[in-house]
């Protein structure tokens, strides 16, 4: 089966085949193996994981859609990054802000602003290299 | 009369000129690549939400407020024209469209994207929300920003409908401004497609999907209008160079006129004296 990822900025990659896909939906994260139904959905902020001969390859992905279609996933995501992409201490300091507010905001709408931030930057944390 | 000074401080002041002009103009043609390639990028991307939203148009029952037509009795505009100047008359076409547009229509509520909208519109009709100095660094993040803006005020029935005029960009010699009727939106297609899952649900698919399509439309728009911006600023810095470079030789020729005339002026002069002194002599 294969896999695209595309995002409005740039492609990520065509095409690519591999053995296994997981991917986080909004409804929690999905596996994908051959000869699924076809099917439509919102992607969630999280962590793209390919495996293609036992190698893995991961990508993190903000928001967007999905379709999987005729044995191939296309993945249109809002943003997306490479692990080498994402910066390490900019990922920290988002989320200690985010932290802050979370701590010191009584706003609702704020706290729910942090709370998908702070998640964010923890997720994305997992990953990043540079 | 001029003198020889004047004229010399004068070219090299041109010259200068001409440094500027020429610099610009390689700027902007390199950002113009630069935003041409964003393009080029963007439309498989565009192809492939659309084929998703016209699969989800042919299996939704009832149409979505999005997609459905209104009165269109209580119009928004949204201008979008440029932070900078000094790019021909781009500015200029896109608020004189605008002009046309607001003098048509009661009720209307304005919004502009770029400084130079804003300072020619202001004198025309009230601004309600400006969007400086996105174009420095133009992302997609803008789009949603934008996007956000229109969909609350639709919902909240603040306007029924959203119209956009901008710069539409053919060639980097031809762009014109053009008027777009963004929401509802019109014209998506309904094919024929097989029963598939949706995740988490058919409803929270077609709400995100059709936000994501306005956020598209409006990011193709910004892309647009930022290329045809980087390409009236090039052809206007290109003039601006050979417009300098001409005055440039005009200058030197009537330079060069001035200082024959004075050297024939002083020759004459010494012959004139060498005569006096020769007849005096005899």
């Amino acid at each position: 089966m294969k896999v695209e990822l595309l995002t409005p900025e740039r492609k990520l990659f065509l095409e690519k085949k591999v053995d296994y896909i997981e991917f986080p939906s909004k409804s929690g994260y999905l596996g994908i193996l051959p000869e699924h139904l076809p099917m439509i959905g919102i992607l969630d902020i999280g962590i793209l994981k390919l495996i293609k001969n036992s190698k893995k390859e991961k990508y993190a992905l903000e928001g967007g859609f999905f379709q999987w279609k005729d044995e191939k996933l296309t993945l249109l995501s809002k943003l997306a990054w490479r692990p080498e992409e994402l910066k390490r201490k900019e990922l920290e300091k988002e989320r200690k802000e985010a932290f802050e507010i979370l701590k010191s905001s009584s706003s609702p709408e704020e706290v729910e602003e942090a709370a998908k931030k702070y998640s964010r930057a923890s997720v994305f944390l997992t990953i990043a290299e540079g | 009369m001029r003198n020889l000074q004047e004229y010399r401080r004068r070219i090299t002041s041109v010259k200068d000129l001409i440094q500027v002009t020429k610099a610009m103009k390689t700027v902007s043609a390199a950002r113009l690549r630069r935003t041409q390639n964003k393009v080029i990028n963007f439309k498989p991307y565009a192809a492939k939400i659309r084929d998703m939203l016209a699969h989800l148009a042919s299996t939704i029952p009832e149409a979505h407020p999005l997609l459905s037509p209104t009165p269109e009795e209580k119009p928004l505009l949204l201008v979008i024209s440029s932070d900078k100047g000094l790019c021909g008359s781009f500015n200029y076409n896109i608020v004189k469209e605008s002009e046309k547009y607001i003098k048509e229509r009661e009720g209307l509520r304005l919004m502009v994207v770029g400084r130079k909208g804003e300072e020619g519109l202001k004198r025309i009709h009230p601004i309600e929300k400006t969007f400086k100095n996105i174009f420095f660094k133009l992302n997609f993040s803008h789009a949603m920003e934008i996007t956000k803006i229109l969909i609350d005020g639709f919902k909240k029935e603040d306007w029924d409908s959203v119209f956009i005029i901008y710069t539409q960009f053919f060639s980097a010699a031809r762009h014109y401004p053009t008027i777009e009727r963004f929401i509802p939106i019109g014209g998506v297609k309904e094919g024929e497609y097989e029963e598939c899952i949706y995740e988490p649900s058919e409803k929270e698919v077609v709400d995100d999907l059709i936000k994501h399509y306005i956020e598209l439309e409006v990011w193709r728009i910004l892309l647009e209008s930022s290329t045809a911006e980087h390409a009236a600023r090039m052809i206007a810095m290109d003039q601006a160079t050979r417009n300098a470079q001409d005055m440039v030789k005009d200058l030197t020729l009537e330079m060069n006129k001035l200082r024959q005339e004075k050297i024939t002026k002083e020759l004459l002069d010494i012959v004139t004296a060498i005569e006096a002194m020769k007849k005096t002599q005899t």
